[in-house]
């Protein structure tokens, strides 16, 4: 174990001393405390190198401290946890954490990768596009070279083995983000008696007052955050989330946030979610986002041990943590004076303050006084060393920031850099706010007017502490008032220190020496000169600069980059920074898990199954379940040895030989009733039912606007007004949606009330020559004799003992009965039905076999009625009643839907002893190689026990005048073919006999 | 119709036997309640129709909610508001069919509608501490007790189903809410696994 030799002997309000945490970084074994990040107990233990570059696989250290991190991206965990690219200033250190670096071979020291980096002149940016325009085909060889070259970390290959959580929330005000300005809005909003969702990225409340030496109203920053999280916390009507990011801005007042329940914990409680997925409804919002450092670009600016300048000050604040032992700070603003004091009074050798501006600032003069080595009008032009830095060259510069000189070598082995500051204005932008750019501050800023939301504090463009309270309070108070608690009012902010920014010209770049790199978007390695040569190439809109270079991409998704970016090319253009704009921002602000906006809803938690009220009896007795519209059905019952196939046969032979039973419980079923119920009916299908008796039931078929088939089903009149429709299991829903859609848009004269009753109704069918005999023992007390109960005839009575509905009607052309009882009895019924059926051979079947029953008697399903064919194409034509009107029925007059040469249904039968290939086209040359004309396709196949052959449904170009040529059935994609004659669509049965006797 | 000879099952039945039988857990602070059976029929009228809802008084004593998210109570029913011509009339366990028939009776002449849906959906209920933190893991309708309280009735998503969720104060003196949620009977056995899933992060456990 190694001394944190960087660890300061005392200080640090965010690290428990006496809370010690061993980690592995690597090979090493390292030591840091609880409160700590992976960043800055690396920092402690002298850790400079954590990683390689993207592209030129070059040295990179830790550069910020917070989610703006581009550099420092580890694979944490390991095995199915593994978390790759996980940022080291974000992620809080446990005991026995484990992080590696990425994206290296063979080891992070010697990566052979970096070769890139010395032959960097051939890499430049849009070198795929360049290289591969000319021969596509090498693209395929060389893709998985450089998918390993390029790239970030690896994500582990076996199932998330995390658990995940969703959370609805609806509030009157949210406020993104926990420093000063969004604490201050909570607290009056939260006063005023508003519902306040108040949400931070960080495990403590605080933002900037946590990095600082800043004071509140006396007392240091940190302890005033820790007692205004206390006050919040213990209101009801507040809801603090600490570690959660408000990730997405959406319209309608929607906002997504993601919490990070357990990434922070050695052993997190195997019921606790690892991230929760946040959907927020707030009334109102205050963004107090804060605003992120950006860096200046010069030479090997990407060194490990070049750092963001907030980031050196905040690790010595909250951490305890010095970044360096000899600095060199290179900054634009006065921010640098106030560091430099705290650093040099930690013990950190302040080497020189490098200040770009030409003058001196009162804060620069205080320095000096104050025996500070100041360097004005002075740039860090280079900094030198390969793993971590050496030294900084520094040389005076003029006023268009040209170095007038080589510079001097200054030793040191940390640059610390602030080239100002860029408002977080992610979460407004997302929001459609617009932006504006504010010169002194030589950055975006919210526009206020016609924004949706509210910015408040540094991500509004007010960087002093004082400001950035009193905007809080005022944005929390006037947004609560709006919101109806009149009470809202603003206190006065309390007296607060912080230190002053100063007139802070931009700087953003100094020009590149020789052979040096000027990095902009470290992650990506985007340099000065991608953004020249884009320019030259005529990339030269933002979007395209991002997608040319990939500058602004990645996980950091351009932080500390894209500003600068798109300020050297508007410099490059000749045009002002306005004028060039940003790129769009787009949710979320970090990248967390997908699958906690998935909720761990994988499977049937996230898609509930339907089971019918005899699943468990189907289950136990060997279903082979397939999914029909999100019902779980039976496709066959297996049994002891027996192939698929040969179990269906011996299903459809049950029925038509002796007596089968079958689950239809699935079926979609309506309750429609009403005056006009009747008159409804005959509108929505092509037949009449307003003149079918009472107790009798018809087959009807509904068109949809255009002519084509819609749905079909039986439709039984159980009273005068009073039916009850069914529908196919598929389009139950549809069917619904579409009736109440007709009654209350189309015809709301109508008086008639549908109600949905699938879900009331178990209904099982027998069917076959026994299905009287076992129906006369189920229900002795109903006459159920061809007379009493005819084909289409319906009888209510005890069957089983459960009072129930017969409907006799038949799909499978058998005499057929549809038994339907209140499903809370469906198993009781079922159970019955076994029971009684053992001394009738009753036989279980499945979708498959009833399949198989319906191809045989040619009725036709959705694999027929696909959406493009009419009852004509079908064969029913004569079902289109001529003395009334329906949906559907003028567009049946259509040119192309009475035009010669449209698809027909006929049967296919299958040569002896061949097999029809599932989707099938149909030609007329036995060839699955030569191109030819399709005729037509199949839609439904089977192999038919009694006729002994496969046979299939086809749709055949004008087919019925067709029947009894011969075409083949071919599957290119299967490679299988078949000779098939062509028969009319009904290949049992054709008179009917069977099912009326 | 005659009454049934044989017992009807709820598709949550093994569940709760199950889980009453395991030892119970005091430290959740969401529990599941089976209510199984509860009769139910979907009333259809009018809500302007003065005689159907007359007539609806007439048979069970009822001034059906008229408010969108209405709850009525009174002895021996309950009706929520499912739409402005949609309510849910709830009675005891069997009586259901004879329920439907009464007011089916009651409106002979009118145009309104009474339809026997018993089996259609089964009852849950949550009570604990936690239960609409539970609920709103899986419901976008605002369920804070500003915003949903006692009393009212919404139909809704709540996790992987579509239910009617009521809120309601128990009778047993406590302040606590309890959440009663009609789920479609074929998607039971999905939702309660959708709510162990919901529930784990508190702690969930069945109570009888």
């Amino acid at each position: 174990m190694t001394r944190q030799v960087w660890r300061m002997e005392a200080g640090g309000h965010g690290i428990d001393r006496a809370a010690p945490r061993s980690f592995a970084f690597n090979q090493f074994r390292l030591e840091g405390y609880a409160g700590d990040t992976v960043a800055s107990a690396l920092l402690a233990n002298g850790v400079r190198l954590v990683g390689r570059s993207f592209k030129y696989h070059r040295p990179r250290g830790i550069f910020g401290i917070g989610s703006e991190e581009p550099n420092a991206l580890l694979r944490i965990g390991a095995g199915a946890r593994a978390e790759p690219n996980t940022r080291a200033t974000v992620q809080e250190l446990y005991q026995d954490l484990t992080a590696a670096t990425q994206n290296h071979w063979p080891s992070l020291q010697l990566d052979l990768g970096s070769l890139v980096n010395v032959a960097g002149a051939l890499f430049p940016a849009g070198f795929y596009y360049k290289t591969f325009i000319a021969n596509p085909k090498r693209w395929l060889w060389y893709e998985k070279h450089i998918r390993r070259m390029a790239g970030l970390g690896a994500p582990p290959s076996e199932p998330d083995p995390d658990r995940y959580a969703h959370a609805n929330a609806h509030c009157d005000l949210l406020v993104a983000g926990g420093g000063p300005a969004g604490l201050a809005a909570a607290l009056v909003a939260g006063e005023a008696g508003a519902r306040v969702i108040l949400a931070d990225e960080k495990p403590a409340l605080g933002g900037s007052l946590l990095l600082a030496p800043h004071q509140v109203n006396g007392l240091p920053g940190h302890e005033w955050a820790a007692a205004a999280e206390a006050r919040l916390s213990a209101m009801p009507n507040v809801r603090v989330l600490t570690r959660t990011t408000v990730a997405g801005v959406y319209e309608h007042d929607f906002f997504t946030l993601v919490e990070h329940c357990t990434d922070h914990l050695a052993e997190p409680d195997p019921q606790a979610p690892r991230q929760r997925f946040w959907c927020v409804r707030a009334r109102d919002a205050v963004f107090a986002t804060g605003a992120i450092e950006r860096p200046v670009a010069f030479s090997n600016n990407d060194k490990p041990g070049v750092m963001s300048l907030a980031a050196v000050r905040g690790y010595r604040e909250r951490y305890g943590v010095l970044a360096g032992r000899v600095a060199v700070l290179f900054a634009n603003n006065d921010s640098v004076y106030a560091t430099a004091r705290e650093l040099a009074e930690a013990g950190m050798r302040i080497e020189a303050v490098v200040d770009p501006r030409p003058f001196v600032s009162e804060a620069a003069a205080q320095a000096k006084a104050d025996k500070l080595h100041v360097l004005t009008a002075h740039a860090v032009v280079e900094a030198r060393g390969w793993r971590s830095v050496h030294g900084a060259m520094v040389a005076p510069i003029d006023r268009n920031g040209q170095p007038s000189s080589a510079g001097r070598l200054l030793a040191c082995d940390l640059i610390a850099v602030s080239g100002g500051w860029n408002p977080a204005v992610h979460l407004h932008a997302q929001s459609r706010g617009s932006l504006a750019f504010r010169e002194d501050l030589a950055a975006f800023v919210p526009q206020s007017a016609g924004a949706p939301y509210r910015n408040a504090g540094s991500c509004a463009g007010v960087y002093d502490l004082a400001g950035c309270l009193q905007q809080g309070y005022a944005a929390g108070a006037i947004a609560a008032r709006a919101l109806g608690f009149e009470g809202a009012e603003e206190p006065l902010a309390p007296p607060a220190a912080g230190d002053p920014v100063g007139h802070a010209p931009p700087l953003w770049a100094v020009p590149a020496r020789k052979g040096a790199r000027c990095f902009v978007d470290f992650q990506n390695d985007v340099t000065t000169r991608d953004i020249g040569l884009a320019r030259r190439e005529n990339y030269v809109s933002v979007e395209h600069l991002k997608r040319y270079t990939t500058l602004g991409m990645g996980t950091d998704q351009g932080k500390t980059s894209n500003v600068a970016g798109l300020a050297l090319m508007a410099d490059k253009r000749g045009e002002p920074i306005p004028a060039v704009g940003t790129t769009t921002f787009r949710p979320p602000y970090t990248p967390f898990a997908f699958n906690a906006m998935a909720g761990g809803q994988g499977g049937e938690i996230g898609h509930a199954v339907r089971r019918t009220a005899a699943h468990d009896w189907h289950a136990a007795n060997g279903a082979v379940w397939t999914d029909a519209a999100g019902w779980a059905r039976p496709m066959y019952y297996e049994t002891g040895g027996r192939s698929a196939q040969e179990r269906i046969d011996e299903e459809v032979l049950a029925v038509r030989h002796a007596v089968g039973v079958v689950d239809v419980s699935t079926l979609g079923k309506l309750d429609i009733q009403g005056p006009d119920a009747a008159a409804f009916l005959d509108r929505v299908y092509t037949n009449r039912f307003s003149n079918l008796k009472v107790g009798r039931g018809r087959y009807g078929v509904m068109l949809r606007e255009d002519g084509r088939v819609y749905d079909d089903g039986v439709t039984m009149r159980l009273g005068p007004n009073h039916f009850h429709m069914t529908t196919t299991t598929n389009r139950s829903d549809g069917v619904f949606q579409f009736l109440e859609y007709l009654l209350q848009v189309v015809w709301p004269d109508l008086r008639v009330f549908v109600t949905p009753v699938t879900e009331q109704w178990f209904a099982a069918a027998i069917a076959g020559p026994n299905a009287r005999a076992l129906l006369t023992d189920l229900a002795p007390g109903v006459d159920v004799s061809n007379a009493a109960l005819p084909m289409m005839g319906m009888a209510e009575g005890q069957v089983g003992g459960v009072p129930a509905r017969i409907f006799r009607l038949s799909f499978s052309g058998e005499i057929s009965y549809e038994i339907n009882v209140d499903a809370d009895y469906g198993l009781a019924l079922w159970n019955a039905i076994l029971t009684a059926g053992a001394a009738h051979d009753l036989k279980v079947y499945g979708t498959e076999a009833m399949g198989t029953l319906r191809i045989e008697k040619g009725h036709f399903t959705h694999a027929e009625a696909d959406g493009r064919v009419t009852l004509d194409d079908l064969g029913l034509g004569m079902m289109v009643s001529g003395a009334k009107d329906c949906i559907g029925k003028r567009s049946l007059s259509l040119p192309d839907l009475v035009a010669p040469g449209r698809k027909q249904l006929v049967g296919l039968i299958a040569a002896e002893g061949e097999r029809i290939p599932i989707g099938a086209q149909l030609g007329r040359k036995d060839d699955l190689e030569a191109p030819q004309k399709s005729q037509g396709h199949t839609t439904s196949w089977a192999y038919s026990p009694s006729l002994g052959r496969y046979i299939a449904l086809a749709l055949l170009k004008d087919g019925r005048a067709r029947h009894g040529e011969r075409l083949y059935a071919l599957s290119p994609v299967m490679a299988e073919r078949a000779a098939v004659e062509v028969v009319a669509p009904c290949f049992y049965d054709p008179e009917g006999g069977r099912q009326h006797g | 119709m005659d009454e049934p000879t044989r017992k009807p099952r709820s598709p949550l039945a093994e569940l709760f036997l199950a889980a009453q039988s395991a030892q119970p857990d005091d430290t959740a602070a969401v529990f599941v309640q089976s209510v199984p059976f509860v009769s139910q029929v979907a009333v259809r009228g009018r809500a302007e129709d003065t005689a159907f809802l007359a007539a609806v008084r007439e048979a069970t004593g009822l001034d059906l909610p008229l408010a969108a998210r209405g709850v009525a109570e009174v002895e021996g029913y309950r009706a929520l508001w499912l739409g402005p011509d949609h309510w849910l009339v709830m009675t005891a366990e069997g009586e259901g069919p004879a329920l439907a028939q009464r007011l089916g009776q009651a409106f002979d002449g009118l145009f309104a509608a009474a339809v026997d849906v018993s089996g259609a959906r089964m009852r849950l209920r949550l009570i604990g501490a936690a239960a609409a933190d539970v609920l709103a893991s899986g419901c976008r309708h605002d369920l804070g007790p500003e915003a949903f309280g006692a009393g009212l009735a919404v139909q809704t998503q709540v996790g992987n189903v579509s239910a009617v969720l009521h809120c309601l104060a128990l009778d047993d003196g406590s302040e606590a809410l309890a959440y009663d949620l009609y789920v479609p009977r074929s998607q039971v056995l999905s939702f309660w696994r959708w709510l162990e899933h919901a529930g784990r992060p508190w702690g969930l456990s069945v109570r009888a």
